[in-house]
């Protein structure tokens, strides 16, 4: 096991690895930006570097002041965390070249899933299934067209490179799909330094499931069941998430689970990383994407399954077994997750920085808070705006909701304006308590619901 | 330290061939300079940090204080994170180092990168020892810039 581990990233995320390494008796060091230096992540780390300046390219994405940290404190391992340097594959081939250990998947792997259009070919060759689209990258119009007719509309233009809901264009009509295709390739090109775009069918009102699966350097793989993440805002971000998925027949679920785990098998993934797939109304579901790293909702599946997935990285980037199998693992009751977040929903979920002047967390039981603020925190502008991770647990989902509001009553952030209001909404809404979630939720059921 | 004690301390430099002294305590740093124009000493640094008996004291310090247009310092801080190399023969204490000049060198991911100063002055203090790890920021050189400099 290692005895030191330097950890890549800020926020509650930071805290959420520091503390799983403390249990485990593992040194840490936390890396920070100068406007960082009185962060949580780096009063409980046992050391810390500061590593550059604010803007992230200047720190928290600099591979020479971080892989140089690591070297400076004798750390053996580095923790990515979530977002920043966790899914670069240059970044894990630099860590390997400097005999760091990369915490992730190995950089060949990650390079070949970055790229969607050759992640759908690996997946559609292994037998997961795939929303119909374009083999590879679309070459010009003329072959867009032929695509688009033998499909029908909607469809989506995606970029290669693109992510987090970024990159993604809506095409209603054949007039308009030669300007869409100009404009996708434009914006790839500036916003991943690519321009190669794809196209496949719009799924209508498809549910977000994903599926957690860990795997070890020996071929072992699991999967530790599914999480629901439907609930994003208008820029294709999760804000509320849960495990189980809800709506989903045993026999749905066991489909899943297992093209996960094929997927995970053809491409030889190591560590623990998030299948997401599309399911649309009948329960068919198609393959989306590879989370290659940690994700924000990884606690939900903690909650449900006990098993502690940072650990579990850690674990097997040491090289350790998995230790079970597949049979052994449960889902045990419901979770939900609600973001808190720093931005303010009356004016479009615009980010907002400030000082936090006073902080009243929920407790109790089937409660979990993962956080890094504090009363007298300063939230820089800098930054992505998750605040805090309220998480429960109870036996059913309805137990759950009524915690979860029970929770967010209790809860209390003075200084910043969040998103604590809206979390309330989106849980006393009655399509939501039904179950009734597709990606469009918000927009749906929420925002329209403003509205009128 | 006490007022009688800083007050003896600038009486020995005013009556001394001293140009200046420097105080470390802990991370806190003073320094009494003679102006070399009206021979009187002049405290700088952190006088509140380093005095029992707190602010009041510290305000009248600060009178003593000589003019400070025509004195500047600039610390050159680590831009890099790595190992802190001085350059052979070292830029030392004291020495007159002029705007583009190389001071050090900081070590990462085996490249050494250099320190390039962007003032003229001269060293007046070094914060860090040879081979030493440093982070970003940290202050490596303490420089009394030249009063024609712009800073």
């Amino acid at each position: 096991m290692f005895e030191k581990i330097l950890i890549a990233n800020r926020g509650e995320i930071a805290v959420r690895i520091i503390r799983a390494c403390r249990e485990m008796r593992i040194r840490t060091v936390a890396v920070h930006s100068t406007a960082d230096a009185d962060s949580m992540h780096v009063r409980l780390a046992d050391e810390s570097v500061c590593i550059g300046s604010p803007a992230p390219k200047d720190s928290y994405l600099h591979m020479p002041n971080i892989i140089s940290a690591a070297r400076i404190t004798g750390a053996e391992a580095i923790h990515p965390g979530i977002g920043f340097l966790s899914e670069r594959a240059n970044f894990a081939e630099a860590c390997e070249m400097c005999g760091l250990k990369f915490i992730g998947p190995s950089a060949t792997v990650m390079d070949r899933m970055n790229n969607k259009s050759s992640a759908r070919e690996t997946m559609r060759a292994a037998g997961v299934p795939v929303v119909p689209g374009t083999e590879g990258m679309i070459a010009d119009d003329q072959e867009a067209l032929k695509f688009a007719r033998k499909t029908g509309f909607p469809l989506l233009i995606k970029a290669a490179h693109g992510g987090g809901g970024r990159g993604i264009r809506l095409v209603q009509n054949e007039d308009e799909l030669p300007r869409q295709l100009d404009m996708a390739r434009n914006e790839a090109a500036s916003a991943f330094g690519s321009a190669e775009v794809y196209m496949e069918r719009f799924v209508e009102e498809p549910r977000h499931v994903e599926v957690q699966v860990l795997a070890d350097e020996h071929g072992h793989v699991v999967h530790l069941g599914e999480r629901e993440c439907s609930v994003q805002n208008l820029r294709h971000q999760k804000l509320l998430e849960e495990a189980p998925a809800v709506q989903l027949t045993p026999q749905q679920r066991s489909r899943l689970g297992d093209a996960a785990v094929k997927a995970a098998r053809a491409i030889g993934y190591v560590n623990a990383g998030t299948i997401e797939f599309l399911v649309d109304s009948h329960g068919d579901f198609y393959f989306m994407e590879m989370n290659k790293r940690l994700q924000v909702e990884h606690c939900v599946t903690e909650m449900v399954t006990g098993i502690d997935l940072v650990k579990e990285q850690i674990r097997i980037a040491a090289g350790e077994r998995l230790g079970y199998a597949q049979k052994e693992i449960r889902a045990n009751g419901h979770a939900i997750e609600c973001r808190i977040n720093a931005e303010d929903p009356a004016r479009g979920f615009i980010p907002s920085a400030g000082c936090i002047t006073r902080v009243v967390l929920p407790g109790g039981y089937g409660v979990r808070v993962d956080t890094h603020i504090y009363a007298g925190y300063e939230v820089p502008p800098f930054y992505d705006p998750l605040l805090a991770k309220v998480i429960v647990w109870d036996k059913d989902r309805q137990g759950a909701i009524l915690r979860m509001q029970r929770c967010l009553s209790e809860m209390e952030i003075d200084g910043v304006k969040t998103n604590i209001g809206f979390q309330k909404r989106i849980l006393s809404n009655a399509f939501y308590r039904r179950g009734e979630v597709s990606t469009d939720f918000i927009q749906r059921r929420i925002i329209s619901d403003t509205k009128s | 330290m006490n007022l009688d004690e800083l007050q003896s301390l600038v009486d020995m430099v005013q009556n001394s061939q001293l140009r200046e002294i420097t105080l470390k305590q802990g991370d806190r740093r003073l320094t009494i300079r003679r102006d070399p124009l009206q021979g009187t000493a002049a405290a700088f640094g952190d006088v509140e940090g380093l005095m029992d008996g707190g602010a009041p004291v510290a305000g009248d310090l600060m009178a003593v204080a000589s003019p400070p247009d025509t004195v500047s310092y600039h610390d050159v801080t680590a831009p890099y994170v790595g190992i802190f190399c001085h350059l052979r023969p070292m830029v030392g204490m004291g020495s007159r180092i002029t705007n583009g000049q190389t001071l050090c060198t900081i070590q990462s991911m085996d490249i050494h990168n250099e320190v390039v100063v962007d003032v003229d002055g001269q060293v007046i203090d070094i914060h860090v020892d040879d081979n030493q790890p440093v982070e970003f920021g940290q202050i490596l050189y303490s420089i009394e810039v030249d009063s024609s400099t712009d800073v």
